[in-house]
């Protein structure tokens, strides 16, 4: 059980997050969907400290961590029990693809490297990435790329993991190839996520809990198929139509893009 | 009796003069590029994250070191470490022997403020060409910032580093020529001892010259075998 309070966050005199608070129960999907800026991607960013919020609390299991407070110690432990997936996925670009799975294995976790090097051959065979372990990053395409994001993620066996619009970078005919990866893993793997994204097909059919951000506040949340389907705000009604109106009847996977 | 233009004998007699005097040169080369490294580093990691008072003392030190010409710096060492000694044997009575310091100390000194002031700047400019999301992504697995920073950040801002670097070691090595104002003898220096009998200038300072050439091209050479070796992930492995 996650359980996030009050995160405030200002960048300047702009003040980005007004007060958040989410509940996230374990194994359990959340998808955090809006406008671009409405400081989805900076709230996820406070969870793990690449930003100091100004003001905030989170539980995390047996954590509870001060958001603003924190002492290096702790933002030490919290980053040890996350994980997260970036949007430009940020693999280690002098690692090859199994170094870079390997990389939190040996030194954080302190694991022998043959011991790691098993667990990362796991995971790459489970985001269908086999046979690449001794590519650089530069050798791969966007799509193959963060489905090595995500494996690196799995593999520190986070608490929970956060997707940082995983497929907001990628070309529309790679999109698909990385929420095939991200469903399978929610539906095998049991892992919490919370994900922003702007795929709200793809939202509506992995998400238990939806939560709809509009400048800087939380304006709905909820099962999937009453918030996407039924919403009771105006706004989060017309941030739906933008996306719905572009093809009905065809599945809303990369609709956006 | 036909004379040529160049003695080459001469040229032969100051070859085996300065020779042994090559290992002063390196000597001298290698230690201020060492420390020179270790405080480019220290100061631009300093500057670049902010840190209090050190941060605002490294950046004073680069624009200082960095405005003053080479021999006006070792000249100030050279004058003014003994001032700063007697001023701490003033205040605290503790003696530090400046008579028995060797000008060799000096002069590397000297030339570890110069080249770390120059290292400073160019390893600040590498560091901010490693893309921000490489630092973030070590922190969010957990890393600490120096794991980070040693086994991510610090082998990608090598591959930038390299050739602005090599031209900092041959320049702090064309340095040491004027160690010899403050009495150290190296290549140049021994050239010029060398001549004092003779006057044939031209002679002792091609030999100086071509020295100086040849450890050019030689080290030229390791460090654009090392820049290959170190950018390998940028051209990928075959598979």
């Amino acid at each position: 059980m996650i359980n996030i309070k009050n995160v405030h966050k200002s960048f300047g005199n702009r003040e980005i997050l007004k007060g958040i608070d989410l509940t996230v129960s374990t194994g359990s999907v959340t998808a955090i969907l809006g406008p671009s800026g409405s400081g989805k991607t900076t709230f996820l960013r406070t969870l793990n400290f690449l930003e100091k919020a100004d003001q905030g609390t989170m539980e995390l299991n047996d954590i509870k961590v001060d958001l603003k407070t924190a002492s290096n110690k702790e933002i030490l432990n919290v980053r040890r029990n996350t994980s997260m997936v970036f949007q430009s996925y940020n693999l280690f670009s002098n690692k090859t693809v199994i170094e870079n799975i390997m990389e939190g294995l040996v030194t954080v976790k302190k694991m022998n490297k043959s011991a790691a090097r098993e667990i990362a051959q796991k995971f790459l065979k489970e985001v269908g990435m086999e046979g690449f372990d001794d590519y650089y990053p530069v050798q791969l395409s966007g799509g193959q790329q963060q489905r090595i994001g995500i494996a690196r993620a799995l593999a520190m066996d986070p608490q929970v993991i956060l997707f940082d619009e995983p497929t907001s970078a990628l070309d529309p005919e790679l999109v698909g190839e990385v929420l095939a990866v991200i469903r399978k893993i929610a539906r095998d793997l049991n892992v919490t996520m919370i994900i922003v994204t702007h795929e709200i097909g793809f939202a509506k059919e992995v998400a238990d809990q939806v939560v709809f951000m509009e400048g800087g506040v939380i304006v709905e949340q909820g099962d999937p198929k009453i918030v996407l389907e039924h919403p009771k705000e105006e706004r989060t009604r017309k941030f739906l139509s933008r996306y719905l109106t572009l093809e009905p009847d065809s599945p809303l996977d990369s609709a956006a893009l | 009796m036909e004379q040529s233009i160049i003695d080459t004998t001469y040229i032969y007699g100051t070859f085996w003069a300065v020779i042994p005097y090559l290992k002063v040169t390196l000597y001298i080369t290698f230690m201020s590029i060492v420390f020179g490294t270790l405080l480019g580093l220290f100061s631009c990691v300093m500057q670049m994250n902010k840190v209090p008072v050190l941060g605002q003392l490294s950046y004073l030190y680069v624009l200082i070191c960095r405005s003053i010409p080479n021999m006006v710096l070792l000249y100030l060492v050279y004058y003014g470490l003994p001032i700063v000694f007697l001023a701490v044997e003033d205040s605290t009575g503790f003696h530090i022997p400046f008579e028995r310091v060797p000008a060799m100390l000096i002069a590397i000194v000297g030339l570890t403020l110069h080249t770390g002031a120059y290292l400073s700047e160019i390893f600040r400019a590498a560091l901010q060409s490693v893309p921000k999301g490489q630092m973030e992504a070590a922190q969010a697995i957990g890393m600490t910032w120096f794991q980070a920073f040693r086994r991510i950040v610090l082998p990608q801002a090598t591959v930038f580093v390299l050739p602005l670097f090599t031209n900092q070691f041959l320049n702090t090595m064309k340095s040491t020529s004027i160690v010899f104002v403050i009495t150290v003898i190296e290549l140049f220096g021994a050239a010029k001892l060398y001549t004092e009998e003779n006057s044939q200038y031209f002679e002792a300072y091609i030999v100086v010259a071509c020295m100086f050439w040849a450890l050019g091209i030689f080290f030229e050479f390791v460090f654009h075998r090392l820049e290959i070796y170190a950018s390998k992930y940028k051209r990928g492995n075959a598979v």
